[in-house]
């Protein structure tokens, strides 16, 4: 079998989720099928510049193609496209013109699908909500497998993904609360499809103590990793934690890791340690009482998975349903709404140690059940399997000239909040997979 | 948070979630949302906050304000009325240009309009700015007003909890006084009472008496003599100093002692005792209030 990964951003420095995430699962299907990576010169997220050479790559052992974006985005043109298919009745060309200023737009990687297309059994395509992946699924259709990674944010409420999600062979869904999500807004339970998300390398070496002597923390400390953005709920995280501190005698610290584009606050209690390697992530993973989620926005929080392999519960943000799902399902983590139920949870993880045992013990079970290596690749080849001996259908062609230009699509704000929300808890009751009627 | 019963294995986060969330309505009396609250301040301001004197339609009227509406300002200039779209219509009026000013002096109307111009610029501006201040002041009393109702729940939740600590003290008053009967039994519905009462009388002894015959009876006849009494006492006092050796009693227990008679208060053995309790009590005036014989 051989497939082709395709994914805005790619390289061993590049360690965005959904590109970390496309990087591990192309490096696992490797052991079992002919794995290539198609993606762009770009390296940096917000505007696409072209920083690689075009052509071809090696990264560890895969091929890798990269194609070269056109333009940069423009933020003040992708701001101005948002407001207006967020916030106001729009057509279906806009949402394309949203969807062009977001980018990144490479025409010669669509041009390379489609000549090359019968070359590959499958394309996996890796977050929706790309330029490269909506062309992308529309030009190979019959082979295209998509990884939404999507989120709850208004552009899972634009129309023109739609087809998309109806359109592609399969979809590998990150949780079961992105699975409910996606089929409430496209109506496509009958695409093949499973519940799969990623796998981590956890070291078996992480050290607690090298991370308190290399850091110089002896003190009890929960432990956030991930970009300091104010997206991801970093404030408010700051904000609660001071008032617990201030309220709550003891010494349990707040330890950051992660680049920060946001103020981190001077407290004797908050440590902010900067980006640090993986091994440093482990072992600090390793020392922590918890690790803390404060993200409103998740598909699949990559780093919670990893603190539960390493046996540490989770506190996360209980307004982000798919979190809320995971800690619920895994028995290994807590969340809150509000600052009482911050400080009444974390309160509960600092002193209350069986609580803390039985959640440690649950979350590594969880893990190793779920998310570990043998588990993910054997869903992946199941779908793909299961896609080669079905038959493709068509995707709904883009609407034609007149219809794209009527301004009959109500704001996508109003139509994901319409979305059903909570945690997706009756996952048992369901089919385990989808199939194409 | 110490009171989670975890076996590992069979735990519930749900369970969990529910249990904090029971302890923070508790801690807090009503559980109200940051949501909440802002509703309340939107929704029920007349009820809460009428007693403060703050109006209950005052953020609607100042959100409802009208916005002033400006015409938009034109500029003038020197050549402003000689101007035309069309180029022959310049050209002629400034042919006759010459005619006209023979006519009537165009200068001080052109400064004059232009100055008004420039004034009508830096009052708008001013009235913009103004816009700006006015909008500052509606977030500073939309959030006093939020600030005040969460204030108002506040307050309300302490008068409940002062509520609340003065009944568990009455409780406990009428609690310790039951005990006290328990020690010492009702006069009239002891034989020994009975007996004691003559004797009182028999003595005829002002209210220093009692104290004398109180060091009389602690110091000898509880040692020496087998009187009906004094066993009736000592029993008393071994049962108490038994369930001082026990646990600390469930609510449910204090419960029943509260609302039971002095006879139930008897027979419940999870009685939880106070030391002061186990000990004759004395009056404020130095007088033991056990009945003396």
């Amino acid at each position: 079998m051989k497939l082709a990964v395709v994914v805005q951003r790619y390289g061993s420095d590049v360690n965005g989720g959904a590109e970390l995430h496309a990087r591990y699962i192309a490096e696992h299907l490797a052991k079992h099928a002919e794995v290539e990576v198609l993606t762009t010169c770009a390296r940096d997220y917000v505007s696409w510049r072209n920083e690689f050479d075009p052509g071809e790559d090696r990264v560890g052992n895969l091929l890798v193609r990269r194609f070269p974006v056109r333009h940069p985005r423009d933020p003040l043109i992708f701001g101005r496209w948002s407001h207006r298919v967020f916030e106001h009745r729009h057509s279906v060309a806009h949402e394309l013109a949203w969807l062009e200023s977001e980018g990144p737009t490479s025409p010669r990687l669509i041009r390379y699908l489609r000549k090359n297309a019968s070359d590959y059994d499958f394309f996996l395509f890796f977050s929706y909500r790309y330029a490269h992946a909506y062309h992308g699924c529309r030009a190979v259709a019959p082979r295209a497998v998509l990884v939404p990674t999507a989120e709850r944010d208004p552009a899972i409420g634009l129309s023109i993904f739609g087809p998309i999600f109806r359109g592609v062979r399969g979809i590998m869904y990150n949780s079961f609360e992105e699975r409910a999500m996606i089929q409430a807004v496209a109506g496509n339970s009958n695409v093949r499809h499973t519940v799969v998300g990623v796998g981590s390398e956890i070291p078996s070496d992480s050290d607690a103590e090298r991370f308190r002597q290399k850091f110089d923390i002896q003190q009890p400390f929960i432990v956030y990793i991930g970009r300091l953005d104010e997206n991801k709920g970093c404030p408010e995280l700051f904000q609660f934690f001071r008032n617990y501190a201030s309220r709550v005698s003891g010494s349990l610290q707040l330890v950051l890791i992660g680049r920060s584009i946001l103020q981190i606050p001077s407290h004797p209690r908050i440590r902010h340690l900067g980006f640090v390697s993986d091994q440093d992530k482990f072992d600090a993973l390793a020392a922590a009482r918890a690790l803390v989620m404060p993200s409103n926005f998740e598909s699949l929080s990559m780093v919670a998975l990893e603190a539960w392999a390493m046996g540490r519960p989770v506190l996360a943000n209980g307004s982000c349903d798919v979190l809320q799902g995971q800690c619920i399902r895994s028995k290994a983590g807590l969340y809150y709404k509000n600052y009482e139920e911050f400080a009444e949870t974390l309160h509960a993880l600092e002193t209350n140690r069986p609580l803390h045992a039985a959640l440690s013990v649950n979350g590594s079970e969880y893990f190793q059940r779920h998310y570990s290596w043998p588990v993910i690749e054997r869903k992946y080849l199941e779908v793909l399997n299961h896609l080669k001996r079905e038959e493709a259908q068509r995707m709904e062609p883009l609407p034609g000239w007149f219809h794209r230009r009527r301004r009959n699509i109500a704001p996508t704000r109003e139509t994901v909040d319409a979305l059903p929300t909570g945690p997706a808890l009756k996952f048992n009751r369901g089919p385990r997979s989808g199939r194409r009627a | 948070m110490a009171d989670f019963a975890i076996r590992s294995g069979s735990i519930d986060v749900e369970e969990i979630m529910r249990h904090i969330r029971k302890r923070i309505r508790d801690k807090r009396g009503v559980d109200y949302t940051e949501q909440e609250i802002r509703e309340l301040a939107n929704v029920k301001l007349q009820r809460i906050l009428d007693p403060t004197g703050v109006r209950s339609d005052l953020l609607k009227h100042f959100r409802e304000r009208p916005k002033t509406a400006w015409p938009e300002n034109y500029s003038f200039e020197n050549h402003t009325i000689y101007a035309s779209t069309r180029g022959l219509v310049v050209f002629v009026r400034r042919l006759l240009r010459p005619v006209l000013k023979l006519l009537f002096s165009p200068n001080p109307l052109i400064d004059t309009l232009h100055k008004q111009s420039l004034i009508n610029s830096h009052i708008e501006a001013r009235f913009g700015a103004k816009d700006d201040h006015d909008a500052l002041s509606y977030e500073i009393l939309n959030n006093l007003v939020v600030e005040i109702t969460r204030l108002s729940i506040e307050v309300n939740n302490l008068k409940m909890q002062v509520q609340s600590v003065n009944s568990r003290l009455d409780f406990d008053e009428r609690r310790a006084r039951a005990l006290e009967g328990l020690v010492n039994p009702p006069a009239a519905d002891t034989p020994t009472e009975r007996k004691a009462k003559p004797d009182a009388e028999e003595s005829g002894d002002g209210t220093s008496k009692p104290r004398r015959r109180r060091r009389r009876r602690r110091g000898g006849r509880r040692r020496t003599t087998q009187d009906g009494e004094v066993n009736q006492t000592a029993e008393a006092e071994t049962k108490i100093s038994e369930t001082e050796n026990q646990e600390e009693p469930s609510p449910i227990a204090e419960t029943a002692v509260g609302t039971g008679s002095d006879k139930s208060a008897e027979s419940s053995t999870e009685e939880p005792e106070r030391p002061e309790a186990a000990t004759p009590r004395t009056t404020d005036d130095g007088a033991t209030d056990t009945p003396e014989k």
